[in-house]
């Protein structure tokens, strides 16, 4: 569920301080914050560690929201701090090489019918998705956070803007800067150009 | 509208991100088509972008979110909580708000036309305040129990009201202290024997806690009111703005 299309009354309910509101609010905003986490820290384990400390956060600090209908915004500046925070505690940026990796190469060569289904197409689908996790995991934080949420979140420059406190200009800079640097890294690893990826569909 | 026609690139690949997200208007899109047509530079762009969108979306982790609150959130859930929302308070504290408003203006009216007495002899009008409603949240309650700084007692320190003053204000949380530093009416025409008082109470480090004061019968109740108020609406507003603020504070991007 999209955060804003979680009802009004709920969040005021828990806003309130109903326990049974605010346990409802958790299970629905889980699934959406985890995605968001994940798109930004790529690592399913520290996407569920921030996942855990953003919800105790909306918890605390859910009283201090304005009205419902600041949630998203203010969810999505929680979650993006939060990722934020989380990379920068852990040691290293870590890039989870792993099966859940895997899997994604699978299900996504796979679903490209016209490419046969070989074990070689799914390990080089694994190590270029490898790479390009690596390659969003070396952005800054706000040229990550930038491109995370315009190009995954489908958000507008402004709702970047808003999330991330910045100017519409600077989100655009940001924005820039990631994509020079992504087109860096890819053409490195000569992702771009790949059969194993179709052209994404214009929306 | 007349749309000025622009064909350089910078202004196309400017409009790319709305033109793939289909939110550009008619004109606009076929402008940017019309010279998509003709210029491979902004195509490849346009064609990067599109890729760059999904390689970010095929890597993703194919990993669902937990199911269920984990125990440390489930208990987060059920601590118990400030139950007031923040309209709630604002309403709580808007009768209060208006009864100080009120004080104060009795007090001022009352003060500047009475005659000049000497220091000390009508002040316990002053320290019948209001007491705080049973509704105020316990966070409030907290701030006014808060200690204060306290400056030592100058010698010359008049006995019986100035004690008064100096309890009452003890009771004030911390952040009231700021309060009390500003004044909230001009107590210049109380009786010059006043001051005499409030030069003996002004150590640097609790000069500005005694600054409205000044020794004065007419800033002690100025100041009592005041304090209410600002206790009622101050205190409440920290208690539901903290949480927040503690949020933005965490947003260093």
């Amino acid at each position: 569920m999209r955060f804003e299309d979680i009802p009004h009354n709920l969040v005021q309910r828990a806003r309130e301080g109903q326990s049974e509101a605010m346990e409802e609010l958790c299970l629905l905003v889980q699934p959406g914050a985890y995605t968001v986490l994940l798109s930004l820290l790529r690592n399913t384990e520290d996407a569920s560690d921030a996942l855990q400390d953003s919800m105790i956060r909306m918890i605390r600090f859910l009283p201090g929201v304005r009205d419902a209908h600041a949630l998203p915004g203010w969810l999505m500046r929680l979650l993006a701090n939060q990722a934020n925070e989380s990379r920068r505690r852990s040691a290293a940026p870590v890039v989870d090489v792993s099966a859940l990796e895997e899997n994604a190469a699978s299900a996504r060569v796979a679903s490209t019918a016209s490419q046969p289904f070989s074990p070689r197409h799914v390990a080089e689908a694994h190590e270029m998705i490898g790479k390009i996790n690596q390659a969003v995991s070396a952005l800054s934080e706000r040229q990550r956070t930038a491109l995370v949420l315009f190009e995954m979140e489908n958000l507008t420059i402004r709702e970047v803007a808003a999330i991330m406190e910045l100017t519409d200009g600077a989100v655009k800079f940001h924005l820039h800067e990631a994509r020079k640097n992504m087109r860096h890294h890819l053409q490195n690893i000569g992702i771009f150009g790949s059969d194993l990826y179709e052209e994404a569909p214009s929306r | 509208m007349i749309h000025e026609p622009r064909n350089d690139c910078a202004h196309v690949q400017d409009q790319l991100d709305d033109y793939r997200r289909g939110s550009l208007a008619v004109p606009d899109r076929q402008q940017v088509q019309v010279h998509l047509e003709q210029c491979s530079a902004c195509m490849a762009e346009l064609n990067f972008r599109m890729a760059l969108s999904g390689h970010l979306r095929a890597s993703l982790p194919l990993a669902d979110a937990p199911l269920g609150l984990s125990p440390a959130v489930r208990a987060a859930v059920q601590a118990p909580r400030h139950k007031l929302a923040h309209n709630d308070r604002k309403m709580v504290l808007l009768p209060w708000t208006f009864a100080a408003a009120v004080i104060i203006i009795f007090a001022v009216a009352f003060f500047r036309n009475r005659p000049e007495e000497p220091f000390g002899s009508s002040n316990t009008v002053a320290f019948n305040l209001p007491q705080a409603s049973d509704s105020v949240s316990g966070e409030m309650e907290k701030a006014l129990e808060a200690p204060l700084e306290t400056a030592s007692r100058a010698p010359m320190a008049p006995q019986g009201t100035m004690e008064e003053a100096d309890s009452v204000v003890r009771e004030l949380s911390v952040v009231q202290k700021e309060e009390l530093a500003r004044p909230a009416v001009d107590t210049s025409n109380v009786g010059r024997n006043q001051s005499r008082a409030g030069a003996a109470f002004s150590p640097d480090s609790t000069e500005a806690k005694w600054k409205l004061a000044d020794s004065r019968p007419a800033s002690i109740a100025t100041t009592a009111a005041l304090t209410s108020a600002t206790v009622a609406t101050t205190t409440g507003q920290a208690a539901t703005s903290a949480p927040l603020n503690q949020v933005q504070d965490r947003q260093d991007l």
